[in-house]
């Protein structure tokens, strides 16, 4: 079996192609981070068998984030036969200087230079073929995603030779040998991690050389100036070189400002890239609330409607009855409920949503939040994680892993499982808030934005201080979507939906359905009745989506999304029912995700407190709505 | 071997030991090979500017004042040679300490807007002129944060405060000779780079110092011939010399 790791630059098109290579579909997005862990498939092609393996985004073997050391410590505990590096010819310096550090490694080595195409555009023209006769590598070119891949697979086929590597010059090759003789003799790759140990990568110095380091520090020192700088030079002349050969730019002077860029920085532009939020907040509001509503309405009357019809001409009033159709049944509340109610806002919300990622538009949002984030204690990097929380909590609170500071970590993780809705919450909330109007909508999201504040202040003052992370943040170019991987990606994410979530909507109603049977039910509604009906102003029935979000949110919005279409939610109680789903519901995922990232004693307090803060919230913005309510037109 | 130069270069190598722990006798020693002399060292204990105690050596308050002084200039002197003439700095720097001013070493460093690393990474004492952040030299270096908004500009320096620092800005390309254009300045500082665009906040940005444009232009203009300057017209950089001209 021959083992390919597929490495490159964060937002390189790895992923792209290794579901191109192998045939298989993970994630893909146009922003970093979009893989946080090490993805391994295994194909079968022409007779022989591939381990393809799929990282995070790595910019050199010294490591910079946790995200990385994955894929080092990949490369240095299994090393794969054969890697492929992803070279984004936008960044084709930024890409070599990855491309050194590999060379070092004395693996076979090939180079997929992605984005041809659209680094031509720019006016910067790479020759790939002199490319590949300068490094003694092979070298393919693909224009546009997925172009390239038979040559690739080709080349594969055959013996990829192992690379000559980059010479350092007499002095440092003198201090990386003396070095390599403080290594213990079964270290794997000597001369990168003796490169490693004179760059002084604190993520490695300890485990290499125990005891020895008074040895490594006279090495050091041994040096005319500092070892990071002398091997950075050394090494950027070597990439200044390369780039000078093989890359072209055409034309005179710089090229136009493209509609992509300018766009860009209107999205991250103070004054105009408030309107830019409003308009794409707008747009998803009315793809929800009217396209998934018609869509949800049709197939309500055309489906649910008329199977709960037949089936309640068919079965006598009695057990059966109630467990497929009744208020818990298996039919209504398991299989309806996710089919004809759930799915299709998710189907529309995931499509608007999927061409804003494709577009590149969230980590640019970042840039413009970035003040109010600072007064939350987000200084660092960690803002993008809180924006990427929009999309998949899980996912995000696992890219919370590339924060340094402990702190922000704590205030990331806290604000995201607290009250940022996931896509699959936040098309549901719209289209439960649309119900009654836009203004509800508006008020409930800005009343969650303004939870999102308090939470950030408090926390920020209640987590003493520690080394505050720097903001450097690379942003991927703004692109044209492509209409062919939307609607791929909507559909895995469907797909993925259906296959998790329905056999736990069944349960969950199976579940429901017993508890009611047995009396429990009535039982707690009676205890939790001032509760409910008094502080957070809810019919009580809304004991029956609390106990649903234990199982999955979008089970409990649905049945929310009903009570709201049948009358028994008025708009302010929309409001209040939304704002408590979002806060209380934490789905198992994600609160796995946070004992996974921070200490358990810390997850637990984090879980803790955003199930209080989101009981006292919601009946505080009950007792607002009720003093108030009126005069807000709400 | 005798003389104020030999005593200079004492002072400077106890600094530069200073820097990486204790000095002691045996280290200077190898330190200055050859060049060591007992009498000079001795001298120097006389005069009140050096320390010894057993096998360890210091200096004394006047010494690290004098050696201060002396390391400053020749660190000032490396950048100068580094950013403005070419690239050789091993040869050229050391004898800089002994012949320059302070007032020379300041006008220079507040010309390279007060870089505060040496080419080798070791920091540059403090002067005067950098206390008050002199501008009566006009600044051809300045720091990104002060370019107009679509101005481009070459790197001269990036004051890191950490080899991982180093490395993080060295990998996105953010190095002296890179050719930076800034996007944006409010809510964050955007640049562009080697066909990145790069979000970063004030502090980093600060640390990033740039050729002003037009001064760089007539760095040009006043460059001599290649041919004329032997030292930096070594073969393998030839490449990166006649790069330098990227920008115009």
């Amino acid at each position: 079996m021959t083992r390919i790791a597929v490495v490159g630059l964060p937002n390189s098109g790895k992923s792209q192609l290794c579901n191109s290579l192998t045939g298989t579909y993970a994630l893909v997005s146009n922003y970093p981070q979009t893989t946080v862990a090490v993805t391994t498939h295994r194909v079968n092609i022409e007779g022989r068998h591939w381990e393809v393996t799929d990282t995070p985004g790595l910019h050199g073997l010294f490591i910079q984030s946790e995200e990385e050391l994955v894929v080092r410590t990949l490369l240095f505990e299994r090393p794969p036969d054969v890697l492929v590096q992803c070279v984004d010819a936008n960044r084709f310096r930024e890409s070599l200087l990855l491309t050194a550090d590999l060379l070092g490694l004395g693996i076979p080595l090939v180079l997929v230079v992605t984005a041809v195409g659209e680094s031509a555009r720019r006016g910067i023209n790479l020759d790939t073929p002199s490319l590949g006769r300068f490094l003694g590598l092979p070298v393919v070119a693909s224009s546009r995603p997925g172009a390239g891949v038979p040559e690739l697979r080709h080349l594969l086929l055959r013996t990829v030779p192992v690379p000559p590597r980059l010479d350092f010059g007499a002095t440092l090759e003198g201090a990386i040998g003396r070095t390599m003789n403080l290594l213990s003799a079964s270290a794997a790759f000597p001369r990168a991690s003796a490169l490693l140990l004179l760059e002084n990568d604190l993520s490695f110095v300890g485990a290499a050389v125990n005891g020895r380091s008074a040895l490594l520090e006279e090495v050091r020192t041994g040096l005319a100036g500092t070892a990071p700088r002398l091997i950075a030079e050394r090494r950027n002349h070597w990439v200044d070189d390369v780039a000078g050969r093989v890359s072209k730019k055409n034309g005179g002077g710089a090229p136009a400002p493209r509609f992509s860029e300018t766009f860009a920085r209107m999205c991250r532009h103070p004054l105009y890239g408030l309107p830019i939020l409003a308009f794409f907040l707008g747009l998803v509001y009315v793809m929800v609330v009217y396209v998934a509503g018609a869509l949800s309405l049709f197939l309500t009357v055309t489906v649910t409607d008329p199977v709960v019809r037949v089936v309640g001409i068919l079965l006598p009033q009695g057990f059966w009855k109630d467990l497929l159709i009744g208020p818990h049944g298996l039919l209504t509340l398991g299989l309806f409920n996710s089919l004809t109610t759930v799915l299709p806002i998710l189907s529309v919300f995931f499509l608007v949503f999927g061409l804003l990622e494709d577009i590149g538009y969230l980590p640019n949002l970042a840039i413009l939040t970035r003040r109010v984030s600072a007064k939350l204690g987000i200084t660092g990097n960690a803002v993008i994680p809180l924006v990427l929380g929009f999309g998949c909590k899980t996912m995000a609170t696992m890219t919370a892993r590339t924060i340094q500071s402990r702190k922000e970590k704590l205030i990331v993780i806290a604000l995201i499982a607290f009250a940022i809705p996931c896509s699959a919450q936040m098309g549901l909330s719209i289209a439960i808030l649309g119900a009654h109007g836009v203004r509800y909508f508006i008020a409930a999201f800005g009343l969650l934005a303004l939870a999102e504040l308090v939470a950030g202040l408090l926390l920020n003052r209640l987590i003493p201080a520690d080394a505050t992370g720097q903001f450097i943040q690379e942003l991927p170019p703004i692109r044209m979507p492509r209409i062919g991987a939307v609607a791929r990606k909507t559909a895995y994410r469907l797909l993925w939906f259906l296959r998790e979530a329905i056999p736990i909507f069944l349960i969950a109603a199976a579940a429901m359905f017993a508890i009611d049977s047995l009396g429990l039910l009535a039982l707690l509604k009676t205890a939790l009745k001032p509760f409910i009906t008094g502080w957070l102003g809810l019919p009580l029935d809304m004991v029956d989506a609390l106990l649903l979000t234990f199982a999955r949110s979008e089970a409990a919005a649905g049945l929310i999304l009903k009570m709201s279409h049948q009358g028994v939610l008025n708009g302010a109680q929309s409001i209040l029912a939304v704002i408590l789903i979002t806060t209380f519901a934490q789905c198992f995922a994600n609160i796995a995700a946070i004992f996974k990232e921070v200490r358990a004693r810390a997850a637990l307090i984090i879980i803790a407190s955003i199930y209080a803060a989101s009981f006292v919230y919601t009946g505080a913005v009950h007792a607002l709505l009720a003093a108030a309510g009126g005069a807000l037109g709400l | 071997m005798n003389g104020i130069t030999d005593r200079d270069e004492i002072l400077e190598r106890l600094w530069q030991l200073g820097e990486r722990g204790a000095p002691t006798v045996e280290g200077l020693r190898a330190s200055l090979k050859g060049r060591f002399d007992a009498v000079d060292l001795e001298r120097l204990q006389e005069d009140g500017m050096v320390r010894r105690e057993a096998e360890t050596l210091s200096l004394t308050g006047p010494g690290a004042a004098h050696a201060e002084r002396l390391i400053r200039a020749h660190r000032i002197g490396e950048r100068l040679i580094h950013d403005v003439l070419g690239r050789e700095f091993e040869s050229g720097a050391c004898e800089f300490e002994h012949i320059l001013a302070t007032e020379i070493v300041d006008g220079i460093c507040t010309l390279l807007g007060h870089p505060r690393e040496c080419p080798h990474g070791f920091s540059i004492p403090q002067g005067e002129c950098c206390r008050v952040s002199a501008r009566y030299v006009q600044k051809i270096v300045v720091p990104l944060t002060e370019l107009q908004i679509g101005q481009t500009a070459r790197v001269a320096w990036v004051y890191t405060r950490s080899d991982q620092q180093l490395h993080r800005l060295t990998s996105l390309q953010i190095r002296p000779g890179s050719i930076v254009k800034l996007h944006q300045d409010y809510p964050s500082y955007v640049i562009e780079c080697d066909g990145a665009s790069i979000a970063m906040d004030e502090e980093v940005a600060r640390s990033i110092n740039v050729w002003l444009e037009g001064a760089s232009a007539i760095r040009a203009e006043e460059e001599p011939p290649r041919h004329e300057r032997p030292n930096f017209a070594k073969p393998r950089w030839r490449w990166r010399l006649g790069g330098r001209d990227r920008g115009h």
